[in-house]
């Protein structure tokens, strides 16, 4: 017997939300480390260049 | 070979000779799987038949927490004492530290196995006096012991210390605590040997596979 | 930052941007709706792909503990790292898509399982690598217990996985539903969409690991010169 499809299109958008956050997410973690990264280098290559004088 | 394994009971002789001086390491694994066997008691409520099919999922839960304390000090201790630089000079292969270390650990695991067995039998009134029955925990406990020993070299020098080791230790010795357990509770409940025999199958793989694993990756674990 | 940007990645950027949007495409317009599960049988389609991805991604992490144990050169460990990572992000997207794909299929969001449970223990012991290294201050060290704990972990897997197999054979789950495959009705269109979300999932995961292998490679150089400056 044929039976009607049922309607999960609630579980379907709830994992497409998952498969588009969790990605960004970690876009985001590393776009934040990179730039934390560049303003320490900045500031430990001033330092390095006050040492030397 | 023979200054190997004499380097080898020369490790464990070491820990064991500290061991039997203080005996505070055995007593706190034992007051500790008692305890354990206690606190069960009251977690599961359970009538006779469901006992005998949890028994021996309480008995290896019971082993592996107590064997977590013994596999901590194992390593813990040399750290604090310094005596592991000395253990490096000797001009011996490393990994007869790791099975030193291995068997010190382990008869310290046992000899807990020994005591809390029949205080076991006596609380859940189970008979727990099988051969067969011993094996599959020496196996089980080699299994443990193997990649424990591994595991607690590194998790003895990183800054958590002790709360590392079970993180690293528990999910990769599923196998063990699975198949170990399996096989008790057949061997308690006289299943087909058929059955028991390929738990017991797992069991040795599992324990030839990380032993082996543990001889050649134990070097990098101990360079300073 | 140490280099600029090499015209293969970037070329790799706008190859993912243009698959993720084509794939998107497939997925919601071109493949039809499955009959027996309707909308949610379309989480599939990239569920599948970040199951394998993870999977490759612990091996190549594994592959690079392996080669920095041998030869001591940290771009392996950083490999690995960064393999890991991203192994536990497209393994966490596994896992809850794969939840959100049970509960109308199976009536429940778990089953013990061997697949979920070796999984969940499969991620267990990545996050676990990750603590391990955190607790550690020595570079030198962190790199070479990360190489050993990632090797012993990963060969733990296909036994964990076959060992609760057999447990499960020989005692067949005793609640729900013994979850191995789901019917499911597949035509042309939805074996193309499939195919073509594969192959993004491979492309996404290189873009992903080289990315995150190139911000290593800057942690690891500034760390050298936070070095540098406390010991002048």
């Amino acid at each position: 017997m044929f039976t009607q499809t049922p309607d999960t299109s609630w579980y379907m958008i709830v994992g497409y939300i998952v498969f588009i956050t969790l990605p960004t997410l970690f876009i985001v973690s590393m776009i934040w480390r990179q730039r934390n990264l560049k303003k320490d280098e900045e500031m430990i290559s001033s330092l390095l260049k006050d040492e030397k004088k | 070979m023979k200054s190997y394994l004499q380097a080898i009971l020369a490790i464990a002789h070491k820990d064991l000779a500290a061991e039997i001086r203080s005996r505070e390491l055995v007593s706190a694994m034992l007051v500790f799987s008692l305890l354990v066997v206690l606190i069960f008691n009251f977690a599961l409520d359970l009538d006779k038949s469901a006992r005998e099919n949890v028994a021996a999922g309480v008995l290896w839960v019971t082993f592996t927490f107590a064997g977590t304390l013994g596999l901590n000090r194992t390593f813990a201790a040399e750290k604090d004492r310094g005596s592991l630089d000395g253990l490096l000079l000797a001009p011996v292969d490393r990994t007869a530290i790791y099975f030193g270390k291995l068997i010190s650990t382990m008869t310290f695991m046992l000899l807990v196995e020994i005591v809390v067995l029949p205080v076991f039998t006596i609380l859940y009134g189970i008979s727990l006096f099988n051969l067969p029955l011993f094996g599959v925990i020496l196996l089980g406990t080699f299994g443990y012991g193997g990649v424990g020993t591994l595991l607690a070299c590194m998790a003895a020098q990183t800054r958590t210390r002790d709360v590392m080791l079970p993180i690293l230790l528990f999910p990769v010795t599923v196998p063990v605590m699975l198949s170990a357990v399996r096989a008790s509770t057949g061997i308690l409940l006289n299943a087909e040997w058929s059955d028991i025999l390929t738990w017991i199958n797992i069991l040795v793989v599992y324990d030839v596979i990380f032993v082996a694993v543990a001889v050649m990756v134990f070097d990098y674990l101990i360079e300073e | 930052m140490t280099t600029s940007t090499p015209k293969v990645l970037q070329t790799l950027n706008i190859v993912s941007i243009l698959m993720f949007i084509i794939s998107l495409g497939l997925i919601f317009f071109y493949a039809p709706r499955e009959v027996v599960m309707g909308e949610a049988q379309r989480i599939f389609y990239y569920h599948v792909p970040s199951a394998w991805v993870s999977f490759l991604a612990f091996g190549v992490a594994v592959v690079g503990g392996i080669a920095f144990l041998r030869t001591g050169n940290h771009k392996w460990d950083r490999l690995g790292l960064a393999s890991v990572e991203v192994g536990i992000m497209f393994a966490l997207m596994t896992l809850f898509s794969g939840m959100l794909w049970a509960r109308p299929s199976w009536n429940t969001w778990w089953t013990w399982d061997p697949r979920l449970t070796t999984y969940a223990i499969l991620l267990l012991i990545y996050f676990a690598y990750l603590m391990l290294r955190q607790g550690i201050e020595d570079p030198d060290k962190r790199a070479r217990f990360g190489s050993v704990y990632g090797i012993v972990g990963f060969i733990s897997v296909p036994i964990t996985y076959f060992s609760i197999y057999l447990w499960r054979t020989i005692h067949p789950a005793l609640f729900g539903t013994n979850s191995s495959e789901t019917k499911m009705t597949m035509e042309p269109a939805m074996l193309q969409t499939f195919i073509f979300c594969n192959i993004f999932g491979a492309v996404l995961y290189t873009t992903f690991l080289w990315h995150r292998f190139r911000l290593e490679n800057d942690t690891a150089h500034v760390e050298e010169l936070r070095m540098k400056a406390s010991n002048a």
